[in-house]
């Protein structure tokens, strides 16, 4: 009975808290807006619905990938026939094979990291206009703390990575697919243990990143949570100390506040997770085909092509899924940020 | 940012002359050892010399204006559910006075005034409209048990 009473006042009330409170979530960028549902029905038919979209613009990445894999199954078939004639020297056709297959993999993989950068900068860039919606709804609720708390956190580390990914990471990729070929065309120990220190350094900065993010996260929101609720029942003992008739309409408009609060704080969210959701797939999805159809390409070549390009094809391979783990990892802490900022105080 | 990517440039180009030069001499040349130790020691210096001058930058301005920022987006929070409550204990508040007022068959218009506290407490009130004097002393003597609003801040116009 209560319920429905909180219910109908809401839809009373509503318009007037609408009035000195509104909490929308910031407008998609053009580009993602297409693979968005004009009309929102459910969150899950939502997200169906940019899954869909998404794929069905990936035939073009498809066949580029394909064409791409012929050419580099082609090139390891050559170097293995003129490996196994005589006369040929082995350091000429080793070089040959490194410059070939850096020709044919190093601008589609320039196109990739460019579009794995500009897919980093919009999600930060969409993440910058939501999270002070949905901080400042969470406040509006009461969890002051808990959303200043949330709001430093994830602005700092959303910063943090994406300066760190577009001043460091993607030239430490750079880097790693020069001595890739470097070490593919000349073979030198030196050069091998220090692209393995490159690789080495990108996955654990990445790895370590996310963790302590979600250490973070999860040690502020108990902390600042538990202050939030002591204010929070502070309050409640202030209102029931008041004469019963004004205690009673300060404890329906508290109710009235939050609720209202709560269900545009909630739609904002789900309207911005749909949104990072839509800038990322398609992104994510041709770097992934990419991905999937070079490593199937390197198990082919490596039935009859020579280590060495297999090797390096391999390690193409691997930035790529570098760019994946990057975009996945943006992804991630705009997901929990928001998630948690929708969550409000326990 | 900038001083760590030249940084790893430096390393790398050094490391990739340094592999060039020992492929040329090989391995069995008379020169080899000196090469190898020269490469070392260019290798070695490239590597530690930007290492013994790192300097921290002091980030205090920066976590400041994160601070700042957190603290204007918490307020706009605040402020926004703040005002908006004010207008609905307000308008309750009045609708109450109505009523009652209603009951005892006066036509009145009410404006209720809160206090600044949080959360917002009714502190005085503004009737205006004609009543019999025992019907605005009851109507009073309501507003003052109900709503904790002395006879003192209720201004008959």
């Amino acid at each position: 009975m209560r319920k429905i009473f909180i219910f109908l006042l809401v839809l009373v009330l509503l318009p007037v808290t609408a009035k000195a409170m509104e909490y929308t979530a910031p407008q998609a960028p053009l580009e993602a807006e297409r693979y968005m549902p004009e009309e929102s029905a459910s969150f899950s038919e939502d997200l169906w619905y940019v899954i869909r979209s998404s794929i069905s613009h990936l035939q073009p990445s498809i066949a580029e990938a394909v064409r791409i894999s012929l050419s580099l199954i082609a090139v390891a078939l050559l170097v293995s026939v003129l490996e196994t004639m005589s006369g040929m020297s082995k350091n000429i056709i080793q070089l040959v094979s490194a410059i070939s297959v850096g020709i044919l993999l190093i601008q589609p993989s320039n196109t990739l990291l460019r579009l794995g950068i500009r897919t980093v900068q919009e999600m930060s860039e969409y993440g910058k206009l939501l999270l002070p919606v949905m901080a400042s709804a969470m406040a509006a609720q009461g969890a002051v703390t808990t959303s200043a708390a949330l709001y430093t956190a994830t602005t700092l580390f959303s910063t943090v990575l994406s300066v760190g990914i577009t001043k460091l990471l993607i030239p430490l990729i750079y880097i790693y697919l020069t001595i890739c070929i470097a070490n593919s065309a000349v073979g030198s120990d030196m050069l091998k243990r220090l692209q393995s220190t490159a690789k080495g350094v990108m996955t654990s900065s990445l790895k370590a990143f996310i963790y302590i993010f979600s250490g973070y996260l999860t040690i502020t929101g108990v902390v600042s949570g538990t202050a939030d609720a002591s204010a929070v029942k502070a309050t409640k003992m202030i209102i029931s100390g008041a004469v019963p008739v004004v205690g009673k309409i300060i404890s329906d408009a508290s109710e009235t506040i939050l609720v209202g609060a709560g269900v545009m704080k909630s739609a904002a969210g789900v309207y911005g997770i749909i949104t990072i959701v839509a800038i990322f797939l398609l992104p994510f999805m041709q770097i992934g085909i990419q991905y999937l159809i070079l490593k199937l390409t390197a198990t082919v070549c490596s039935i009859f092509g020579s280590k060495a390009t297999v090797n390096l094809i391999a390690d193409f391979t691997t930035v790529m899924g570098f760019i994946l783990a990057t975009l996945g990892v943006v992804c991630l802490l705009l997901l929990i940020s928001t998630v948690c900022l929708m969550k409000g105080i326990t | 940012m900038e001083g760590i990517r030249a940084y790893l440039l430096s390393v790398v180009a050094a490391a990739i002359i340094s592999a060039l030069v020992m492929k040329l001499v090989g391995n069995k040349s008379a020169y080899c050892g000196i090469i190898k130790l020269v490469t070392g020691i260019f290798l070695s210096i490239t590597v530690v010399s930007p290492l013994v001058q790192i300097t921290f930058t002091d980030m205090t301005d920066y976590f400041e204006t994160l601070d700042i920022r957190a603290d204007a987006v918490v307020s706009d929070g605040v402020n926004s559910s703040h005002a908006a409550m004010a207008e609905i204990i307000k308008e309750n508040t009045e609708a109450y006075i109505l009523d009652k007022a209603e009951n005892m068959g006066l036509t009145v218009n009410v404006t209720v005034y809160l206090s600044d506290d949080t959360p917002p407490t009714p502190i005085s009130v503004k009737i205006s409209g004609s009543a019999a004097p025992y019907a605005k002393m009851q109507l009073q003597s309501i507003i003052e048990s109900d709503l904790s609003i002395p006879k003192e801040n209720q201004a008959w116009i």
